[in-house]
């Protein structure tokens, strides 16, 4: 008995109940159509969504010196100057980089103060990387030569009761000990996407946060963004290399925790949805096995008594059930398969309220899908998982097999 | 008769004894005094070190009596015309860069000074060592080559004070305090003031050298080095106003 044998012989033995094979196989296919449709859209909108969420603080990577996430000091920064901006540059896979310098300090008007987040951006490297001037909801952008006007956060605004050409004073700590103190004149009104942050943010042109703080050259940190997300653990790596062991490298799992965790938990509860879904599917499965192999306890006690080795013929009950399965993975994957290109191509587009919030928010209103491999290949994981665990049934019935008993009822 | 002669002669004993000894509250008085006479100006330089950096200030500072002070920073040209003024007990701080006057708050008075190891407290309202604690005599010890008393201040009950507790040395033979330690509710040493460079300064004797040690960075400090001096000189109460405080540049 030749293994081409068998298997002619075991695939033949599946199409003995023809619809019996094309129902099964059926419902494995849908369980995979719609396991890969919702996954693929899951993923293709963490990977959308991150792009968008990181550019206004994370980005997709950021250098920093080595000490500065310890409590956020001042005096931890990294240079600013043009060498070191060459070294960034040169960093494989970068599509993207904006310096940053972010801090604290007291903010005060009138006779209110508060306390605020200072962010020195270069305006124009900034609005190409998040789109801050359009993020402007009452005055205008500033510019680079700007030295005394700032951006602040509609939240902060109306606390303060201020509007555009107001002074806002700022207060803090400085590099090395220094003080931070100035005045300043708003120049435009932004709308922030976090309501907490856009309560407490102040925007100032990059020279003049560095002269506010007295750094010199210098900022808190080099924002990278890279092609996409799948490609950032690369991106890491090779800025890692790049820039040696004195510039600490985060991702922006490791600066925004709560985006990292949100993602996660979608995608929890999107994989606990889809393993319910095969394990109702694979109960299916299960039972066509199971009545295939019950129904030819004679047929097996016959071929046993005429000499066929045992080994042999729980060789072709697997054979039975990968083809199986095998025909629902392939049905499956030949209908699925177009559907989520052409809408790789298409994306769902978004309309009504939620579309207008998340332009607001600077995203594109789109649900696009994911063509990972990756997201293929654990679907087909998880089939021949139940494949094994199914094949287990006639395995053991076959091993146990008494053949007097069996041919007799 | 006979016992009139003996108990007359430990009586004498006895009250002159009492007599001559000062109590540790006086020495701290007189010790307050030397520092600060009824009137002073003096020009001092402040040195803050750091493990990275260091970086100098130079100021001028008026006082009358316990209750009035002026300091006025001279440089860095950055904090050039910034002051701090006390009027009895009231303190502020004048930000000439975003032209605003600060009221330091009573919890503000542990905080540090310019980001000095001296606190506001140190700085500008250092005076309630006296009126603010009991003293009582620890022991005798010497510091820097000068017999000191070791006196130790507890506050009183609620008394304005930044400090649970401090220990000081003064100098026996000229009245000088020659090192503070200052602790916190809690015991702990937080920081360590100690005087050094005895000089004639302003027709004084007096430590013209002030090291201020942060007991949990031995790596750091901020020094004070005075260069000169005036004292009990006329001065008026309304020098100590805000619109000097705002009006002084150097």
């Amino acid at each position: 008995m030749t293994p081409t044998f068998m298997v002619r012989l075991a695939w033949r033995n599946i199409w003995r109940q023809k619809r019996r094979t094309l129902l099964t196989a059926s419902a494995l296919a849908i369980a995979m159509l719609l396991a890969l449709f919702t996954r693929s859209m899951q993923e293709g909108s963490y990977a959308h969504n991150l792009d968008n969420a990181t550019r206004f603080y994370s980005g997709y990577l950021q250098l920093q010196n080595p000490e500065f996430s310890k409590n956020q000091s001042i005096d931890k920064l990294l240079p600013a100057d043009d060498g070191f901006l060459k070294r960034v540059e040169s960093i494989p896979g970068v599509t993207e980089i904006v310096p940053r310098l972010e801090s604290f300090a007291l903010g005060a008007a009138g006779d209110k103060s508060k306390g605020v987040l200072v962010m020195g951006v270069d305006p124009e490297r900034e609005d190409g990387y998040s789109g801050l001037s359009h993020k402007v909801i009452s005055g205008r952008y500033f510019k680079r030569e700007d030295e005394r006007a700032v951006l602040i956060g509609g939240g902060l605004a109306a606390y303060f009761n201020l509007q555009v050409g107001d002074e806002i004073a700022l207060y803090g700590q400085g590099y090395h000990g220094t003080t931070a103190a100035g005045l300043f004149r708003i120049a435009g009104i932004v709308k922030f996407p976090h309501k907490q942050i856009d309560a407490r943010i102040v925007y100032l042109p990059l020279k003049a946060a560095q002269d506010l703080y007295v750094t010199g050259e210098q900022v808190t940190a080099w924002v990278l963004h890279g092609r996409d997300a799948r490609s950032i653990p690369q991106l890491e790596h090779d800025a890692r290399q790049v820039m040696g062991d004195t510039i600490r490298v985060r991702d922006w799992a490791d600066i925004s925790p709560e985006l990292a965790q949100q993602i996660a938990l979608d995608r929890a509860s999107g994989q606990f949805m889809i393993l319910v879904l095969y394990g109702v599917v694979g109960f299916g499965l299960f039972a066509t096995i199971v009545m295939m192999t019950l129904e030819r306890q004679r047929e097996f006690a016959v071929m046993l008594a005429t000499g066929m080795p045992r080994g042999k013929l729980q060789w072709i009950a697997i054979l039975e059930t990968l083809f199986l399965a095998l025909t629902g993975v392939v049905l499956g994957l030949l209908v699925t398969t177009p559907i989520l290109v052409w809408f790789f191509y298409n994306p769902i587009p978004l309309s009504g309220e939620l579309a207008i919030t998340m332009e607001e928010m600077g995203f594109e209103p789109i649900i696009p899908f994911s063509l990972a491999p990756e997201l293929f290949a654990g679907q087909i994981g998880i089939v021949l998982c139940l494949l094994a665990l199914c094949a287990c049934y006639p395995l053991l019935r076959i091993g146990r097999l008494r053949i007097m008993q069996a041919m007799k009822g | 008769m006979k016992l009139a002669i003996p108990a007359a002669l430990l009586l004498t004993l006895l009250t002159s004894v009492s007599a001559r000894a000062e109590t540790a509250t006086e020495i701290v008085r007189k010790a307050d005094l030397q520092m600060r006479g009824k009137s002073s100006y003096t020009e001092t330089t402040m040195q803050i070190v750091r493990p990275d950096w260091t970086r100098t200030m130079s100021m001028k500072a008026w006082s009358k009596g316990a209750d009035y002070s002026l300091v006025l920073v001279t440089a860095p040209a950055r904090d050039k015309g910034s002051s701090s003024l006390k009027r009895v007990k009231e303190m502020w701080n004048w930000v000439p860069s975003i032209e605003r006057v600060i009221k330091i708050a009573p919890s503000m008075l542990g905080q540090s000074w310019m980001g000095s190891d001296f606190t506001n407290d140190d700085l500008i309202n250092q005076s309630s060592i006296v009126v603010d604690y009991t003293h009582i005599l620890l022991r005798e010890d010497t510091f820097d080559n000068a017999a000191c008393w070791v006196i130790e201040a507890t506050p009183k009950e609620n008394a304005p004070v930044v400090w649970g507790k401090l220990v000081l040395w003064i100098s026996q033979a000229e009245y000088h305090q020659r090192k503070i330690e200052y602790f916190d509710e809690y015991g702990e040493l937080i920081n360590t003031l100690s005087t050094l460079d005895v000089k004639e300064i302003g027709g004084r004797t007096l430590p013209t050298r002030m090291e201020m040690q942060p007991a949990d960075k031995p790596q750091q400090k901020t020094v004070l080095i005075y260069h000169r001096a005036k004292f009990d000189f006329d001065l008026p109460t309304d020098f100590f106003s805000q619109s000097n405080m705002k009006g002084l540049r150097e």
